[in-house]
């Protein structure tokens, strides 16, 4: 009984334990295309639904793949703000698109917000992003993110000195999200094999 | 007859008020466990605390004969399926264990 027992400790590793399989980049990965195809189609207005259909979605991806695997688990108060806040993360992204495409649909951007945008429009966006990321990183554990804000970073930066269209190195980004995502989730499948062995109900 | 706690040391004294039901490794680690989530299914339990079905069943029957973890049995589909939770009275328990362990160590002088 000499080794202390860090129940924080305990308690993000089992958060970090239950969020391995990469759904929850997936979801962020598809929310941010959602986004730039409203952007696109200039159906700002549909950026919101994301959250409608996507959460359902969510919910049953986590019940057939990550459930059977590793089993189920409700976190506390806390661990369940810290799903919040990535969730949030992936609407103040989609919001952002949102605002952007409202406002310059009805030309009502200040004119140094127009200036900075044109100047440097992927690096704004890229750091909006970044730090977005960081602050998901610190508070949630998962050490993806870190790799996402890295990726995300050289993709803006490139995207700045390169003069690459701002919804190319969007697409780009939430590509390398999806991508990563699903390697996550492969190699979470591999790992934790569906086993033959049923779990009887019973003490 | 001395009673037990007559013959104790009065230095280790504290240790027999420890209690035995959290104190064995395994049941520590599900009442760690179970203590930072609010519910978790038996399937978790298994692979966060690495213990085998059977031995997971006997310290969960152990834990809920004592009144410290709730066992509910509900059907997903039709899948039968065990959660767990930590009772109010397990959760004081193990704070009171954790505050007697820690106690212990701190008076502890070498």
């Amino acid at each position: 009984m000499t080794e202390k027992i860090n129940l924080k400790k305990i308690e993000k590793k089992t958060y970090m334990f239950y969020h391995q399989d990469g759904l929850i980049d997936l979801f962020i990965g598809f929310g941010i295309l959602y986004a730039i195809f409203c952007f696109l189609t200039e159906l700002f207005w549909l950026a919101g639904t994301f959250i409608i259909f996507a959460a359902p979605i969510y919910t049953f991806a986590k019940q057939k793949i990550t459930a059977p695997r590793i089993g189920l688990v409700k976190f506390g108060q806390k661990a369940q703000q810290r799903t919040l806040f990535i969730l949030l993360i992936l609407i103040g992204n989609i919001f952002l698109f949102f605002v952007l495409g409202l406002m310059l649909y009805r030309n009502t951007i200040p004119g140094w917000i127009i200036e900075s945008i044109a100047t440097y429009p992927s690096l704004i966006v890229g750091c909006i992003s970044v730090a977005l990321l960081l602050l998901a990183a610190i508070i949630s554990g998962i050490k993806r993110f870190y790799l996402y804000a890295t990726s995300i970073f050289i993709i803006f930066l490139l995207g700045q000195l390169l003069s690459i269209n701002l919804i190319i190195s969007s697409a780009l980004a939430a590509g390398v999200i999806i991508l990563i995502g699903l390697r996550s989730v492969l190699y979470f499948i591999r790992k934790n094999p569906l086993s033959g062995e049923i779990i009887p109900n019973e003490k | 007859m001395k009673n037990k706690d007559q013959r104790t040391s009065p230095e280790i004294q504290p240790l027999t008020t420890i209690d035995k039901v959290i104190h064995e490794p395994a049941r520590l680690t599900i009442m760690a466990q179970l203590y930072v989530v609010e519910s978790a299914d038996f399937l978790f339990m298994m692979r966060q605390t690495g213990l085998t079905f059977g031995n997971l069943s006997a310290h969960m029957s152990k834990l809920e004969a004592a009144g410290y973890i709730k066992i509910t049995k509900e059907f997903i589909g039709k899948k039968p399926h065990t959660l767990l939770i930590l009772t109010p009275k397990g959760r004081i328990a193990f704070e009171e264990y954790r505050k007697n362990i820690k106690e212990f160590f701190d008076d502890l002088l070498i």
